[in-house]
């Protein structure tokens, strides 16, 4: 009885503190619907980029964005089910810009484009929300790229490094890697301190569905949000998914903390902008794309940034994705974006269908920011490297004409294969950096050449298991030194002299 | 050049503005062949619709709706219309009452794209919400 008199006491308070106000809110009626996007009568004073939301004839609310501010109606795109909403529905306005819910909740967890747990594991507990657009911080707040990323793949380690807070494109044709490099970044960046965000636009949801238990099987959940715009979802939330995702990554950002975040695909992206742009009769420039497809991508990109120790000194890495057509590079987006970058990733059918994988074209493939973003002991093996894969490129193509070679050209040859060999990588078969310095070394201090090309892989894999049993201490003080003074690498030279000894007996 | 309804029905409005009772006749009549003539007669719906309109733009003329449970007295309609003529800066406020059992007491106004809503059925669902929490 004394619980009851409670719950009705409580009640009571509930309600006398309960008041009622009529307020007066500008209201607009739907004017136009179909496709996604709406045009609404009224609502004089609706903001830019407002939340909307739609009352249908069953009571239902959708929500919506204000895209469109002309002299005598509002266009507005639908997120959600527009096939409920009919000509004459009332539209409210909500007073608040389009934002997502972030927050430590949010980690380990699948969201939709407006931050909407999509896991089944319940709802986010989240205080705080960011609004989805936001503008870039400004020249004082920043600094310059000098700390790595290490992305565990030997060939981007060394040859196009990446930085914390460098926006770095990886670009290439469908089916040949492009999310795997992204997925294997993520998967290395246990225990270095890095939150990611992958955000999945237009992406088959089995793919997706198969990269989240990948990174749960590896661990790398933890410390991952995943916001997915699927290839079924409405164009308006494939819009919008990349900018949620830097909202939830700025929020990791405003506490100092270092964040990685994969745009999964961008080309998608601006084709769901397009598809939203022609639907609200903007005019169409090339490739039917709108006027302001480059603020597109350059507003959200920009938004990667490395701060200054004044302003936290947090950063944003940025690895857009972009899907090319046959290898055409010139095309309208991928120029976009590649200008905006500080450097892409080029991978190539070509080499993917020999074998060489990941296919990167060391060519085509550069890093802006360049060694500045690598240990000191990797800028001392991998600046050696870099030429020697270049020599041999050139000395490839040329050395197929004529079989007379002078001495030095063969070595040349026989060490750039060797190279060839030890950039291939396994998916989900990340190499700490360590590791990476120490194979590398052995390369260019010829301690490979006398292994057979076909072997190489074989050495590698044993010198790495050799290491982690063998040579824990030089690992380490490669890790914690960073670079290759004489103690250091008078040890690495041992173990890899030691390990050899173990071959040939 | 295509000419818009919006834009005759603002020619149309400005020439009859300074005309005598007895002329708008004739103005009409203008108006009318140079329709047919632009070819562009279909679009006298249009031309009607925005003459309304902009008439009650210029004059200042408003139309308010007001929807309650059961009939208002007189004076409640005066002083429903007097908050609405300061409200929205009109000379001029024609005030249509609709009775609608369903919003089961309180009052509702609307006059151009603003809503004031009073009902009593939307501050219940608002308690139901607050108490769902």
């Amino acid at each position: 009885m004394a619980t009851k008199d409670f719950i009705i006491e409580q009640l009571k308070n509930e309600i006398a503190g309960f008041k009622t106000e009529a307020k007066k809110q500008s209201v607009g009626t739907v004017i136009e619907v179909g496709d996604g996007i709406a045009r609404i009568s009224g609502l004089s004073d609706a903001l830019a980029s407002e939340m909307l939301e739609f009352v249908t004839a069953s009571g239902k609310k959708v929500s919506g964005v204000v895209f469109n501010l002309e002299e005598d109606n509002v266009g507005a795109v639908i997120l959600g089910d527009y096939t409920e909403i009919k000509e004459g529905d009332q539209v409210n306005r909500t007073e608040k810009i389009l934002s997502v819910p972030v927050g430590e909740g949010v980690i380990g967890r699948v969201v939709d484009a407006l931050g909407q747990p999509i896991d089944g594991k319940g709802p986010i507990d989240s205080k705080d929300d960011y609004p989805v657009e936001k503008i870039a911080p400004g020249v004082i707040t920043r600094e310059g790229v000098r700390q790595p990323v290490q992305t565990g793949i030997k060939a981007i380690d060394a040859m196009v490094p990446i930085g914390r807070g460098q926006r770095e494109l990886i670009i290439g044709d469908r089916q040949i890697g492009k999310t795997a490099i992204a997925i294997d970044t993520i998967i290395s960046q246990k225990g270095e301190n890095m939150k990611c965000v992958y955000v999945a636009v237009g992406q088959k949801e089995s793919k997706v569905a198969n990269i989240v238990a990948k990174l749960e099987e590896a661990g790398a959940m933890e410390y991952t949000t995943v916001v997915l715009a699927g290839a079924s979802d409405p164009a308006s939330l494939l819009y919008i998914a990349p900018y949620s995702g830097t909202a939830i990554a700025e929020y990791f950002l405003d506490k100092g903390e270092d964040v990685l975040v994969v745009y999964d695909d961008l080309s998608k992206h601006a084709v769901a902008y397009r598809e939203i742009s022609l639907l609200l009769r903007r005019p169409p420039g090339r490739e039917a794309y709108p006027g302001d497809v480059f603020y597109l991508h350059s507003r959200l990109l920009e938004r990667a940034c490395k701060l200054n120790k004044d302003f936290g000194g947090g950063s944003i890495t940025a690895l857009p994705i972009i899907e090319t057509q046959a290898g055409d590079l010139s095309a309208y987006i991928p120029t976009n974006v590649i200008s905006i970058t500080d450097g892409q990733i080029f991978l190539e059918g070509d080499l993917f269908y020999q074998g060489q994988r990941p296919a990167i074209n060391a060519g085509l493939s550069v890093s802006r920011v360049g060694s500045s973003a690598q240990i000191k002991a990797m800028k001392k093996v991998a600046g050696q490297m870099r030429l020697d894969a270049a020599q041999y490129r050139e000395l490839a193509a040329f050395a197929q004409f004529g079989s007379d070679l002078d001495e030095e050209t063969k070595a040349k040859l026989e060490l750039g294969k060797r190279l060839m060999e030890i950039l291939k990588q396994d998916q989900y078969a990340t190499v700490p950096v360590a590791r990476q310095v120490l194979i590398f070394y052995a390369l260019i201090n010829g301690y490979i050449n006398d292994v057979a090309v076909e072997k190489v892989r074989e050495f590698e894999a044993g010198l790495h298991k050799y290491a982690v049993n063998n040579g824990e201490a030089v690992l380490k003080a490669i890790d914690e030194v960073k670079e290759l003074n004489e103690q250091v690498e008078r040890d690495v030279k041992k173990l890899i002299e030691d390990y050899k000894a173990t071959m040939s007996s | 050049m295509k000419i818009s309804a919006k834009q005759y029905a603002r020619g149309l409005y400005e020439a009859v503005q300074e005309k005598k009772d007895g002329e708008v006749k004739g103005v009409l009549k203008k108006f009318i062949e140079v329709l047919v003539k632009n070819n562009d007669f279909k679009k006298a719906k249009d031309v009607i619709r925005n003459l309304d309109k902009i008439f009650r733009e210029e004059e200042g003329i408003l139309e308010a709706e007001i929807v309650v449970a059961s009939p208002l007295k007189k004076e409640m309609v005066k002083i429903v219309k007097d908050y609405v003529t300061e409200a929205s800066g009109a000379k001029k406020v024609e005030v249509a009452e609709r009775v609608d059992k369903n919003i089961l007491g309180g009052i509702i106004i609307k006059y151009e794209d603003k809503i004031i809503d009073g009902s009593l059925k939307s501050r219940l669902s608002r308690l139901k919400m607050e108490l769902a929490k």
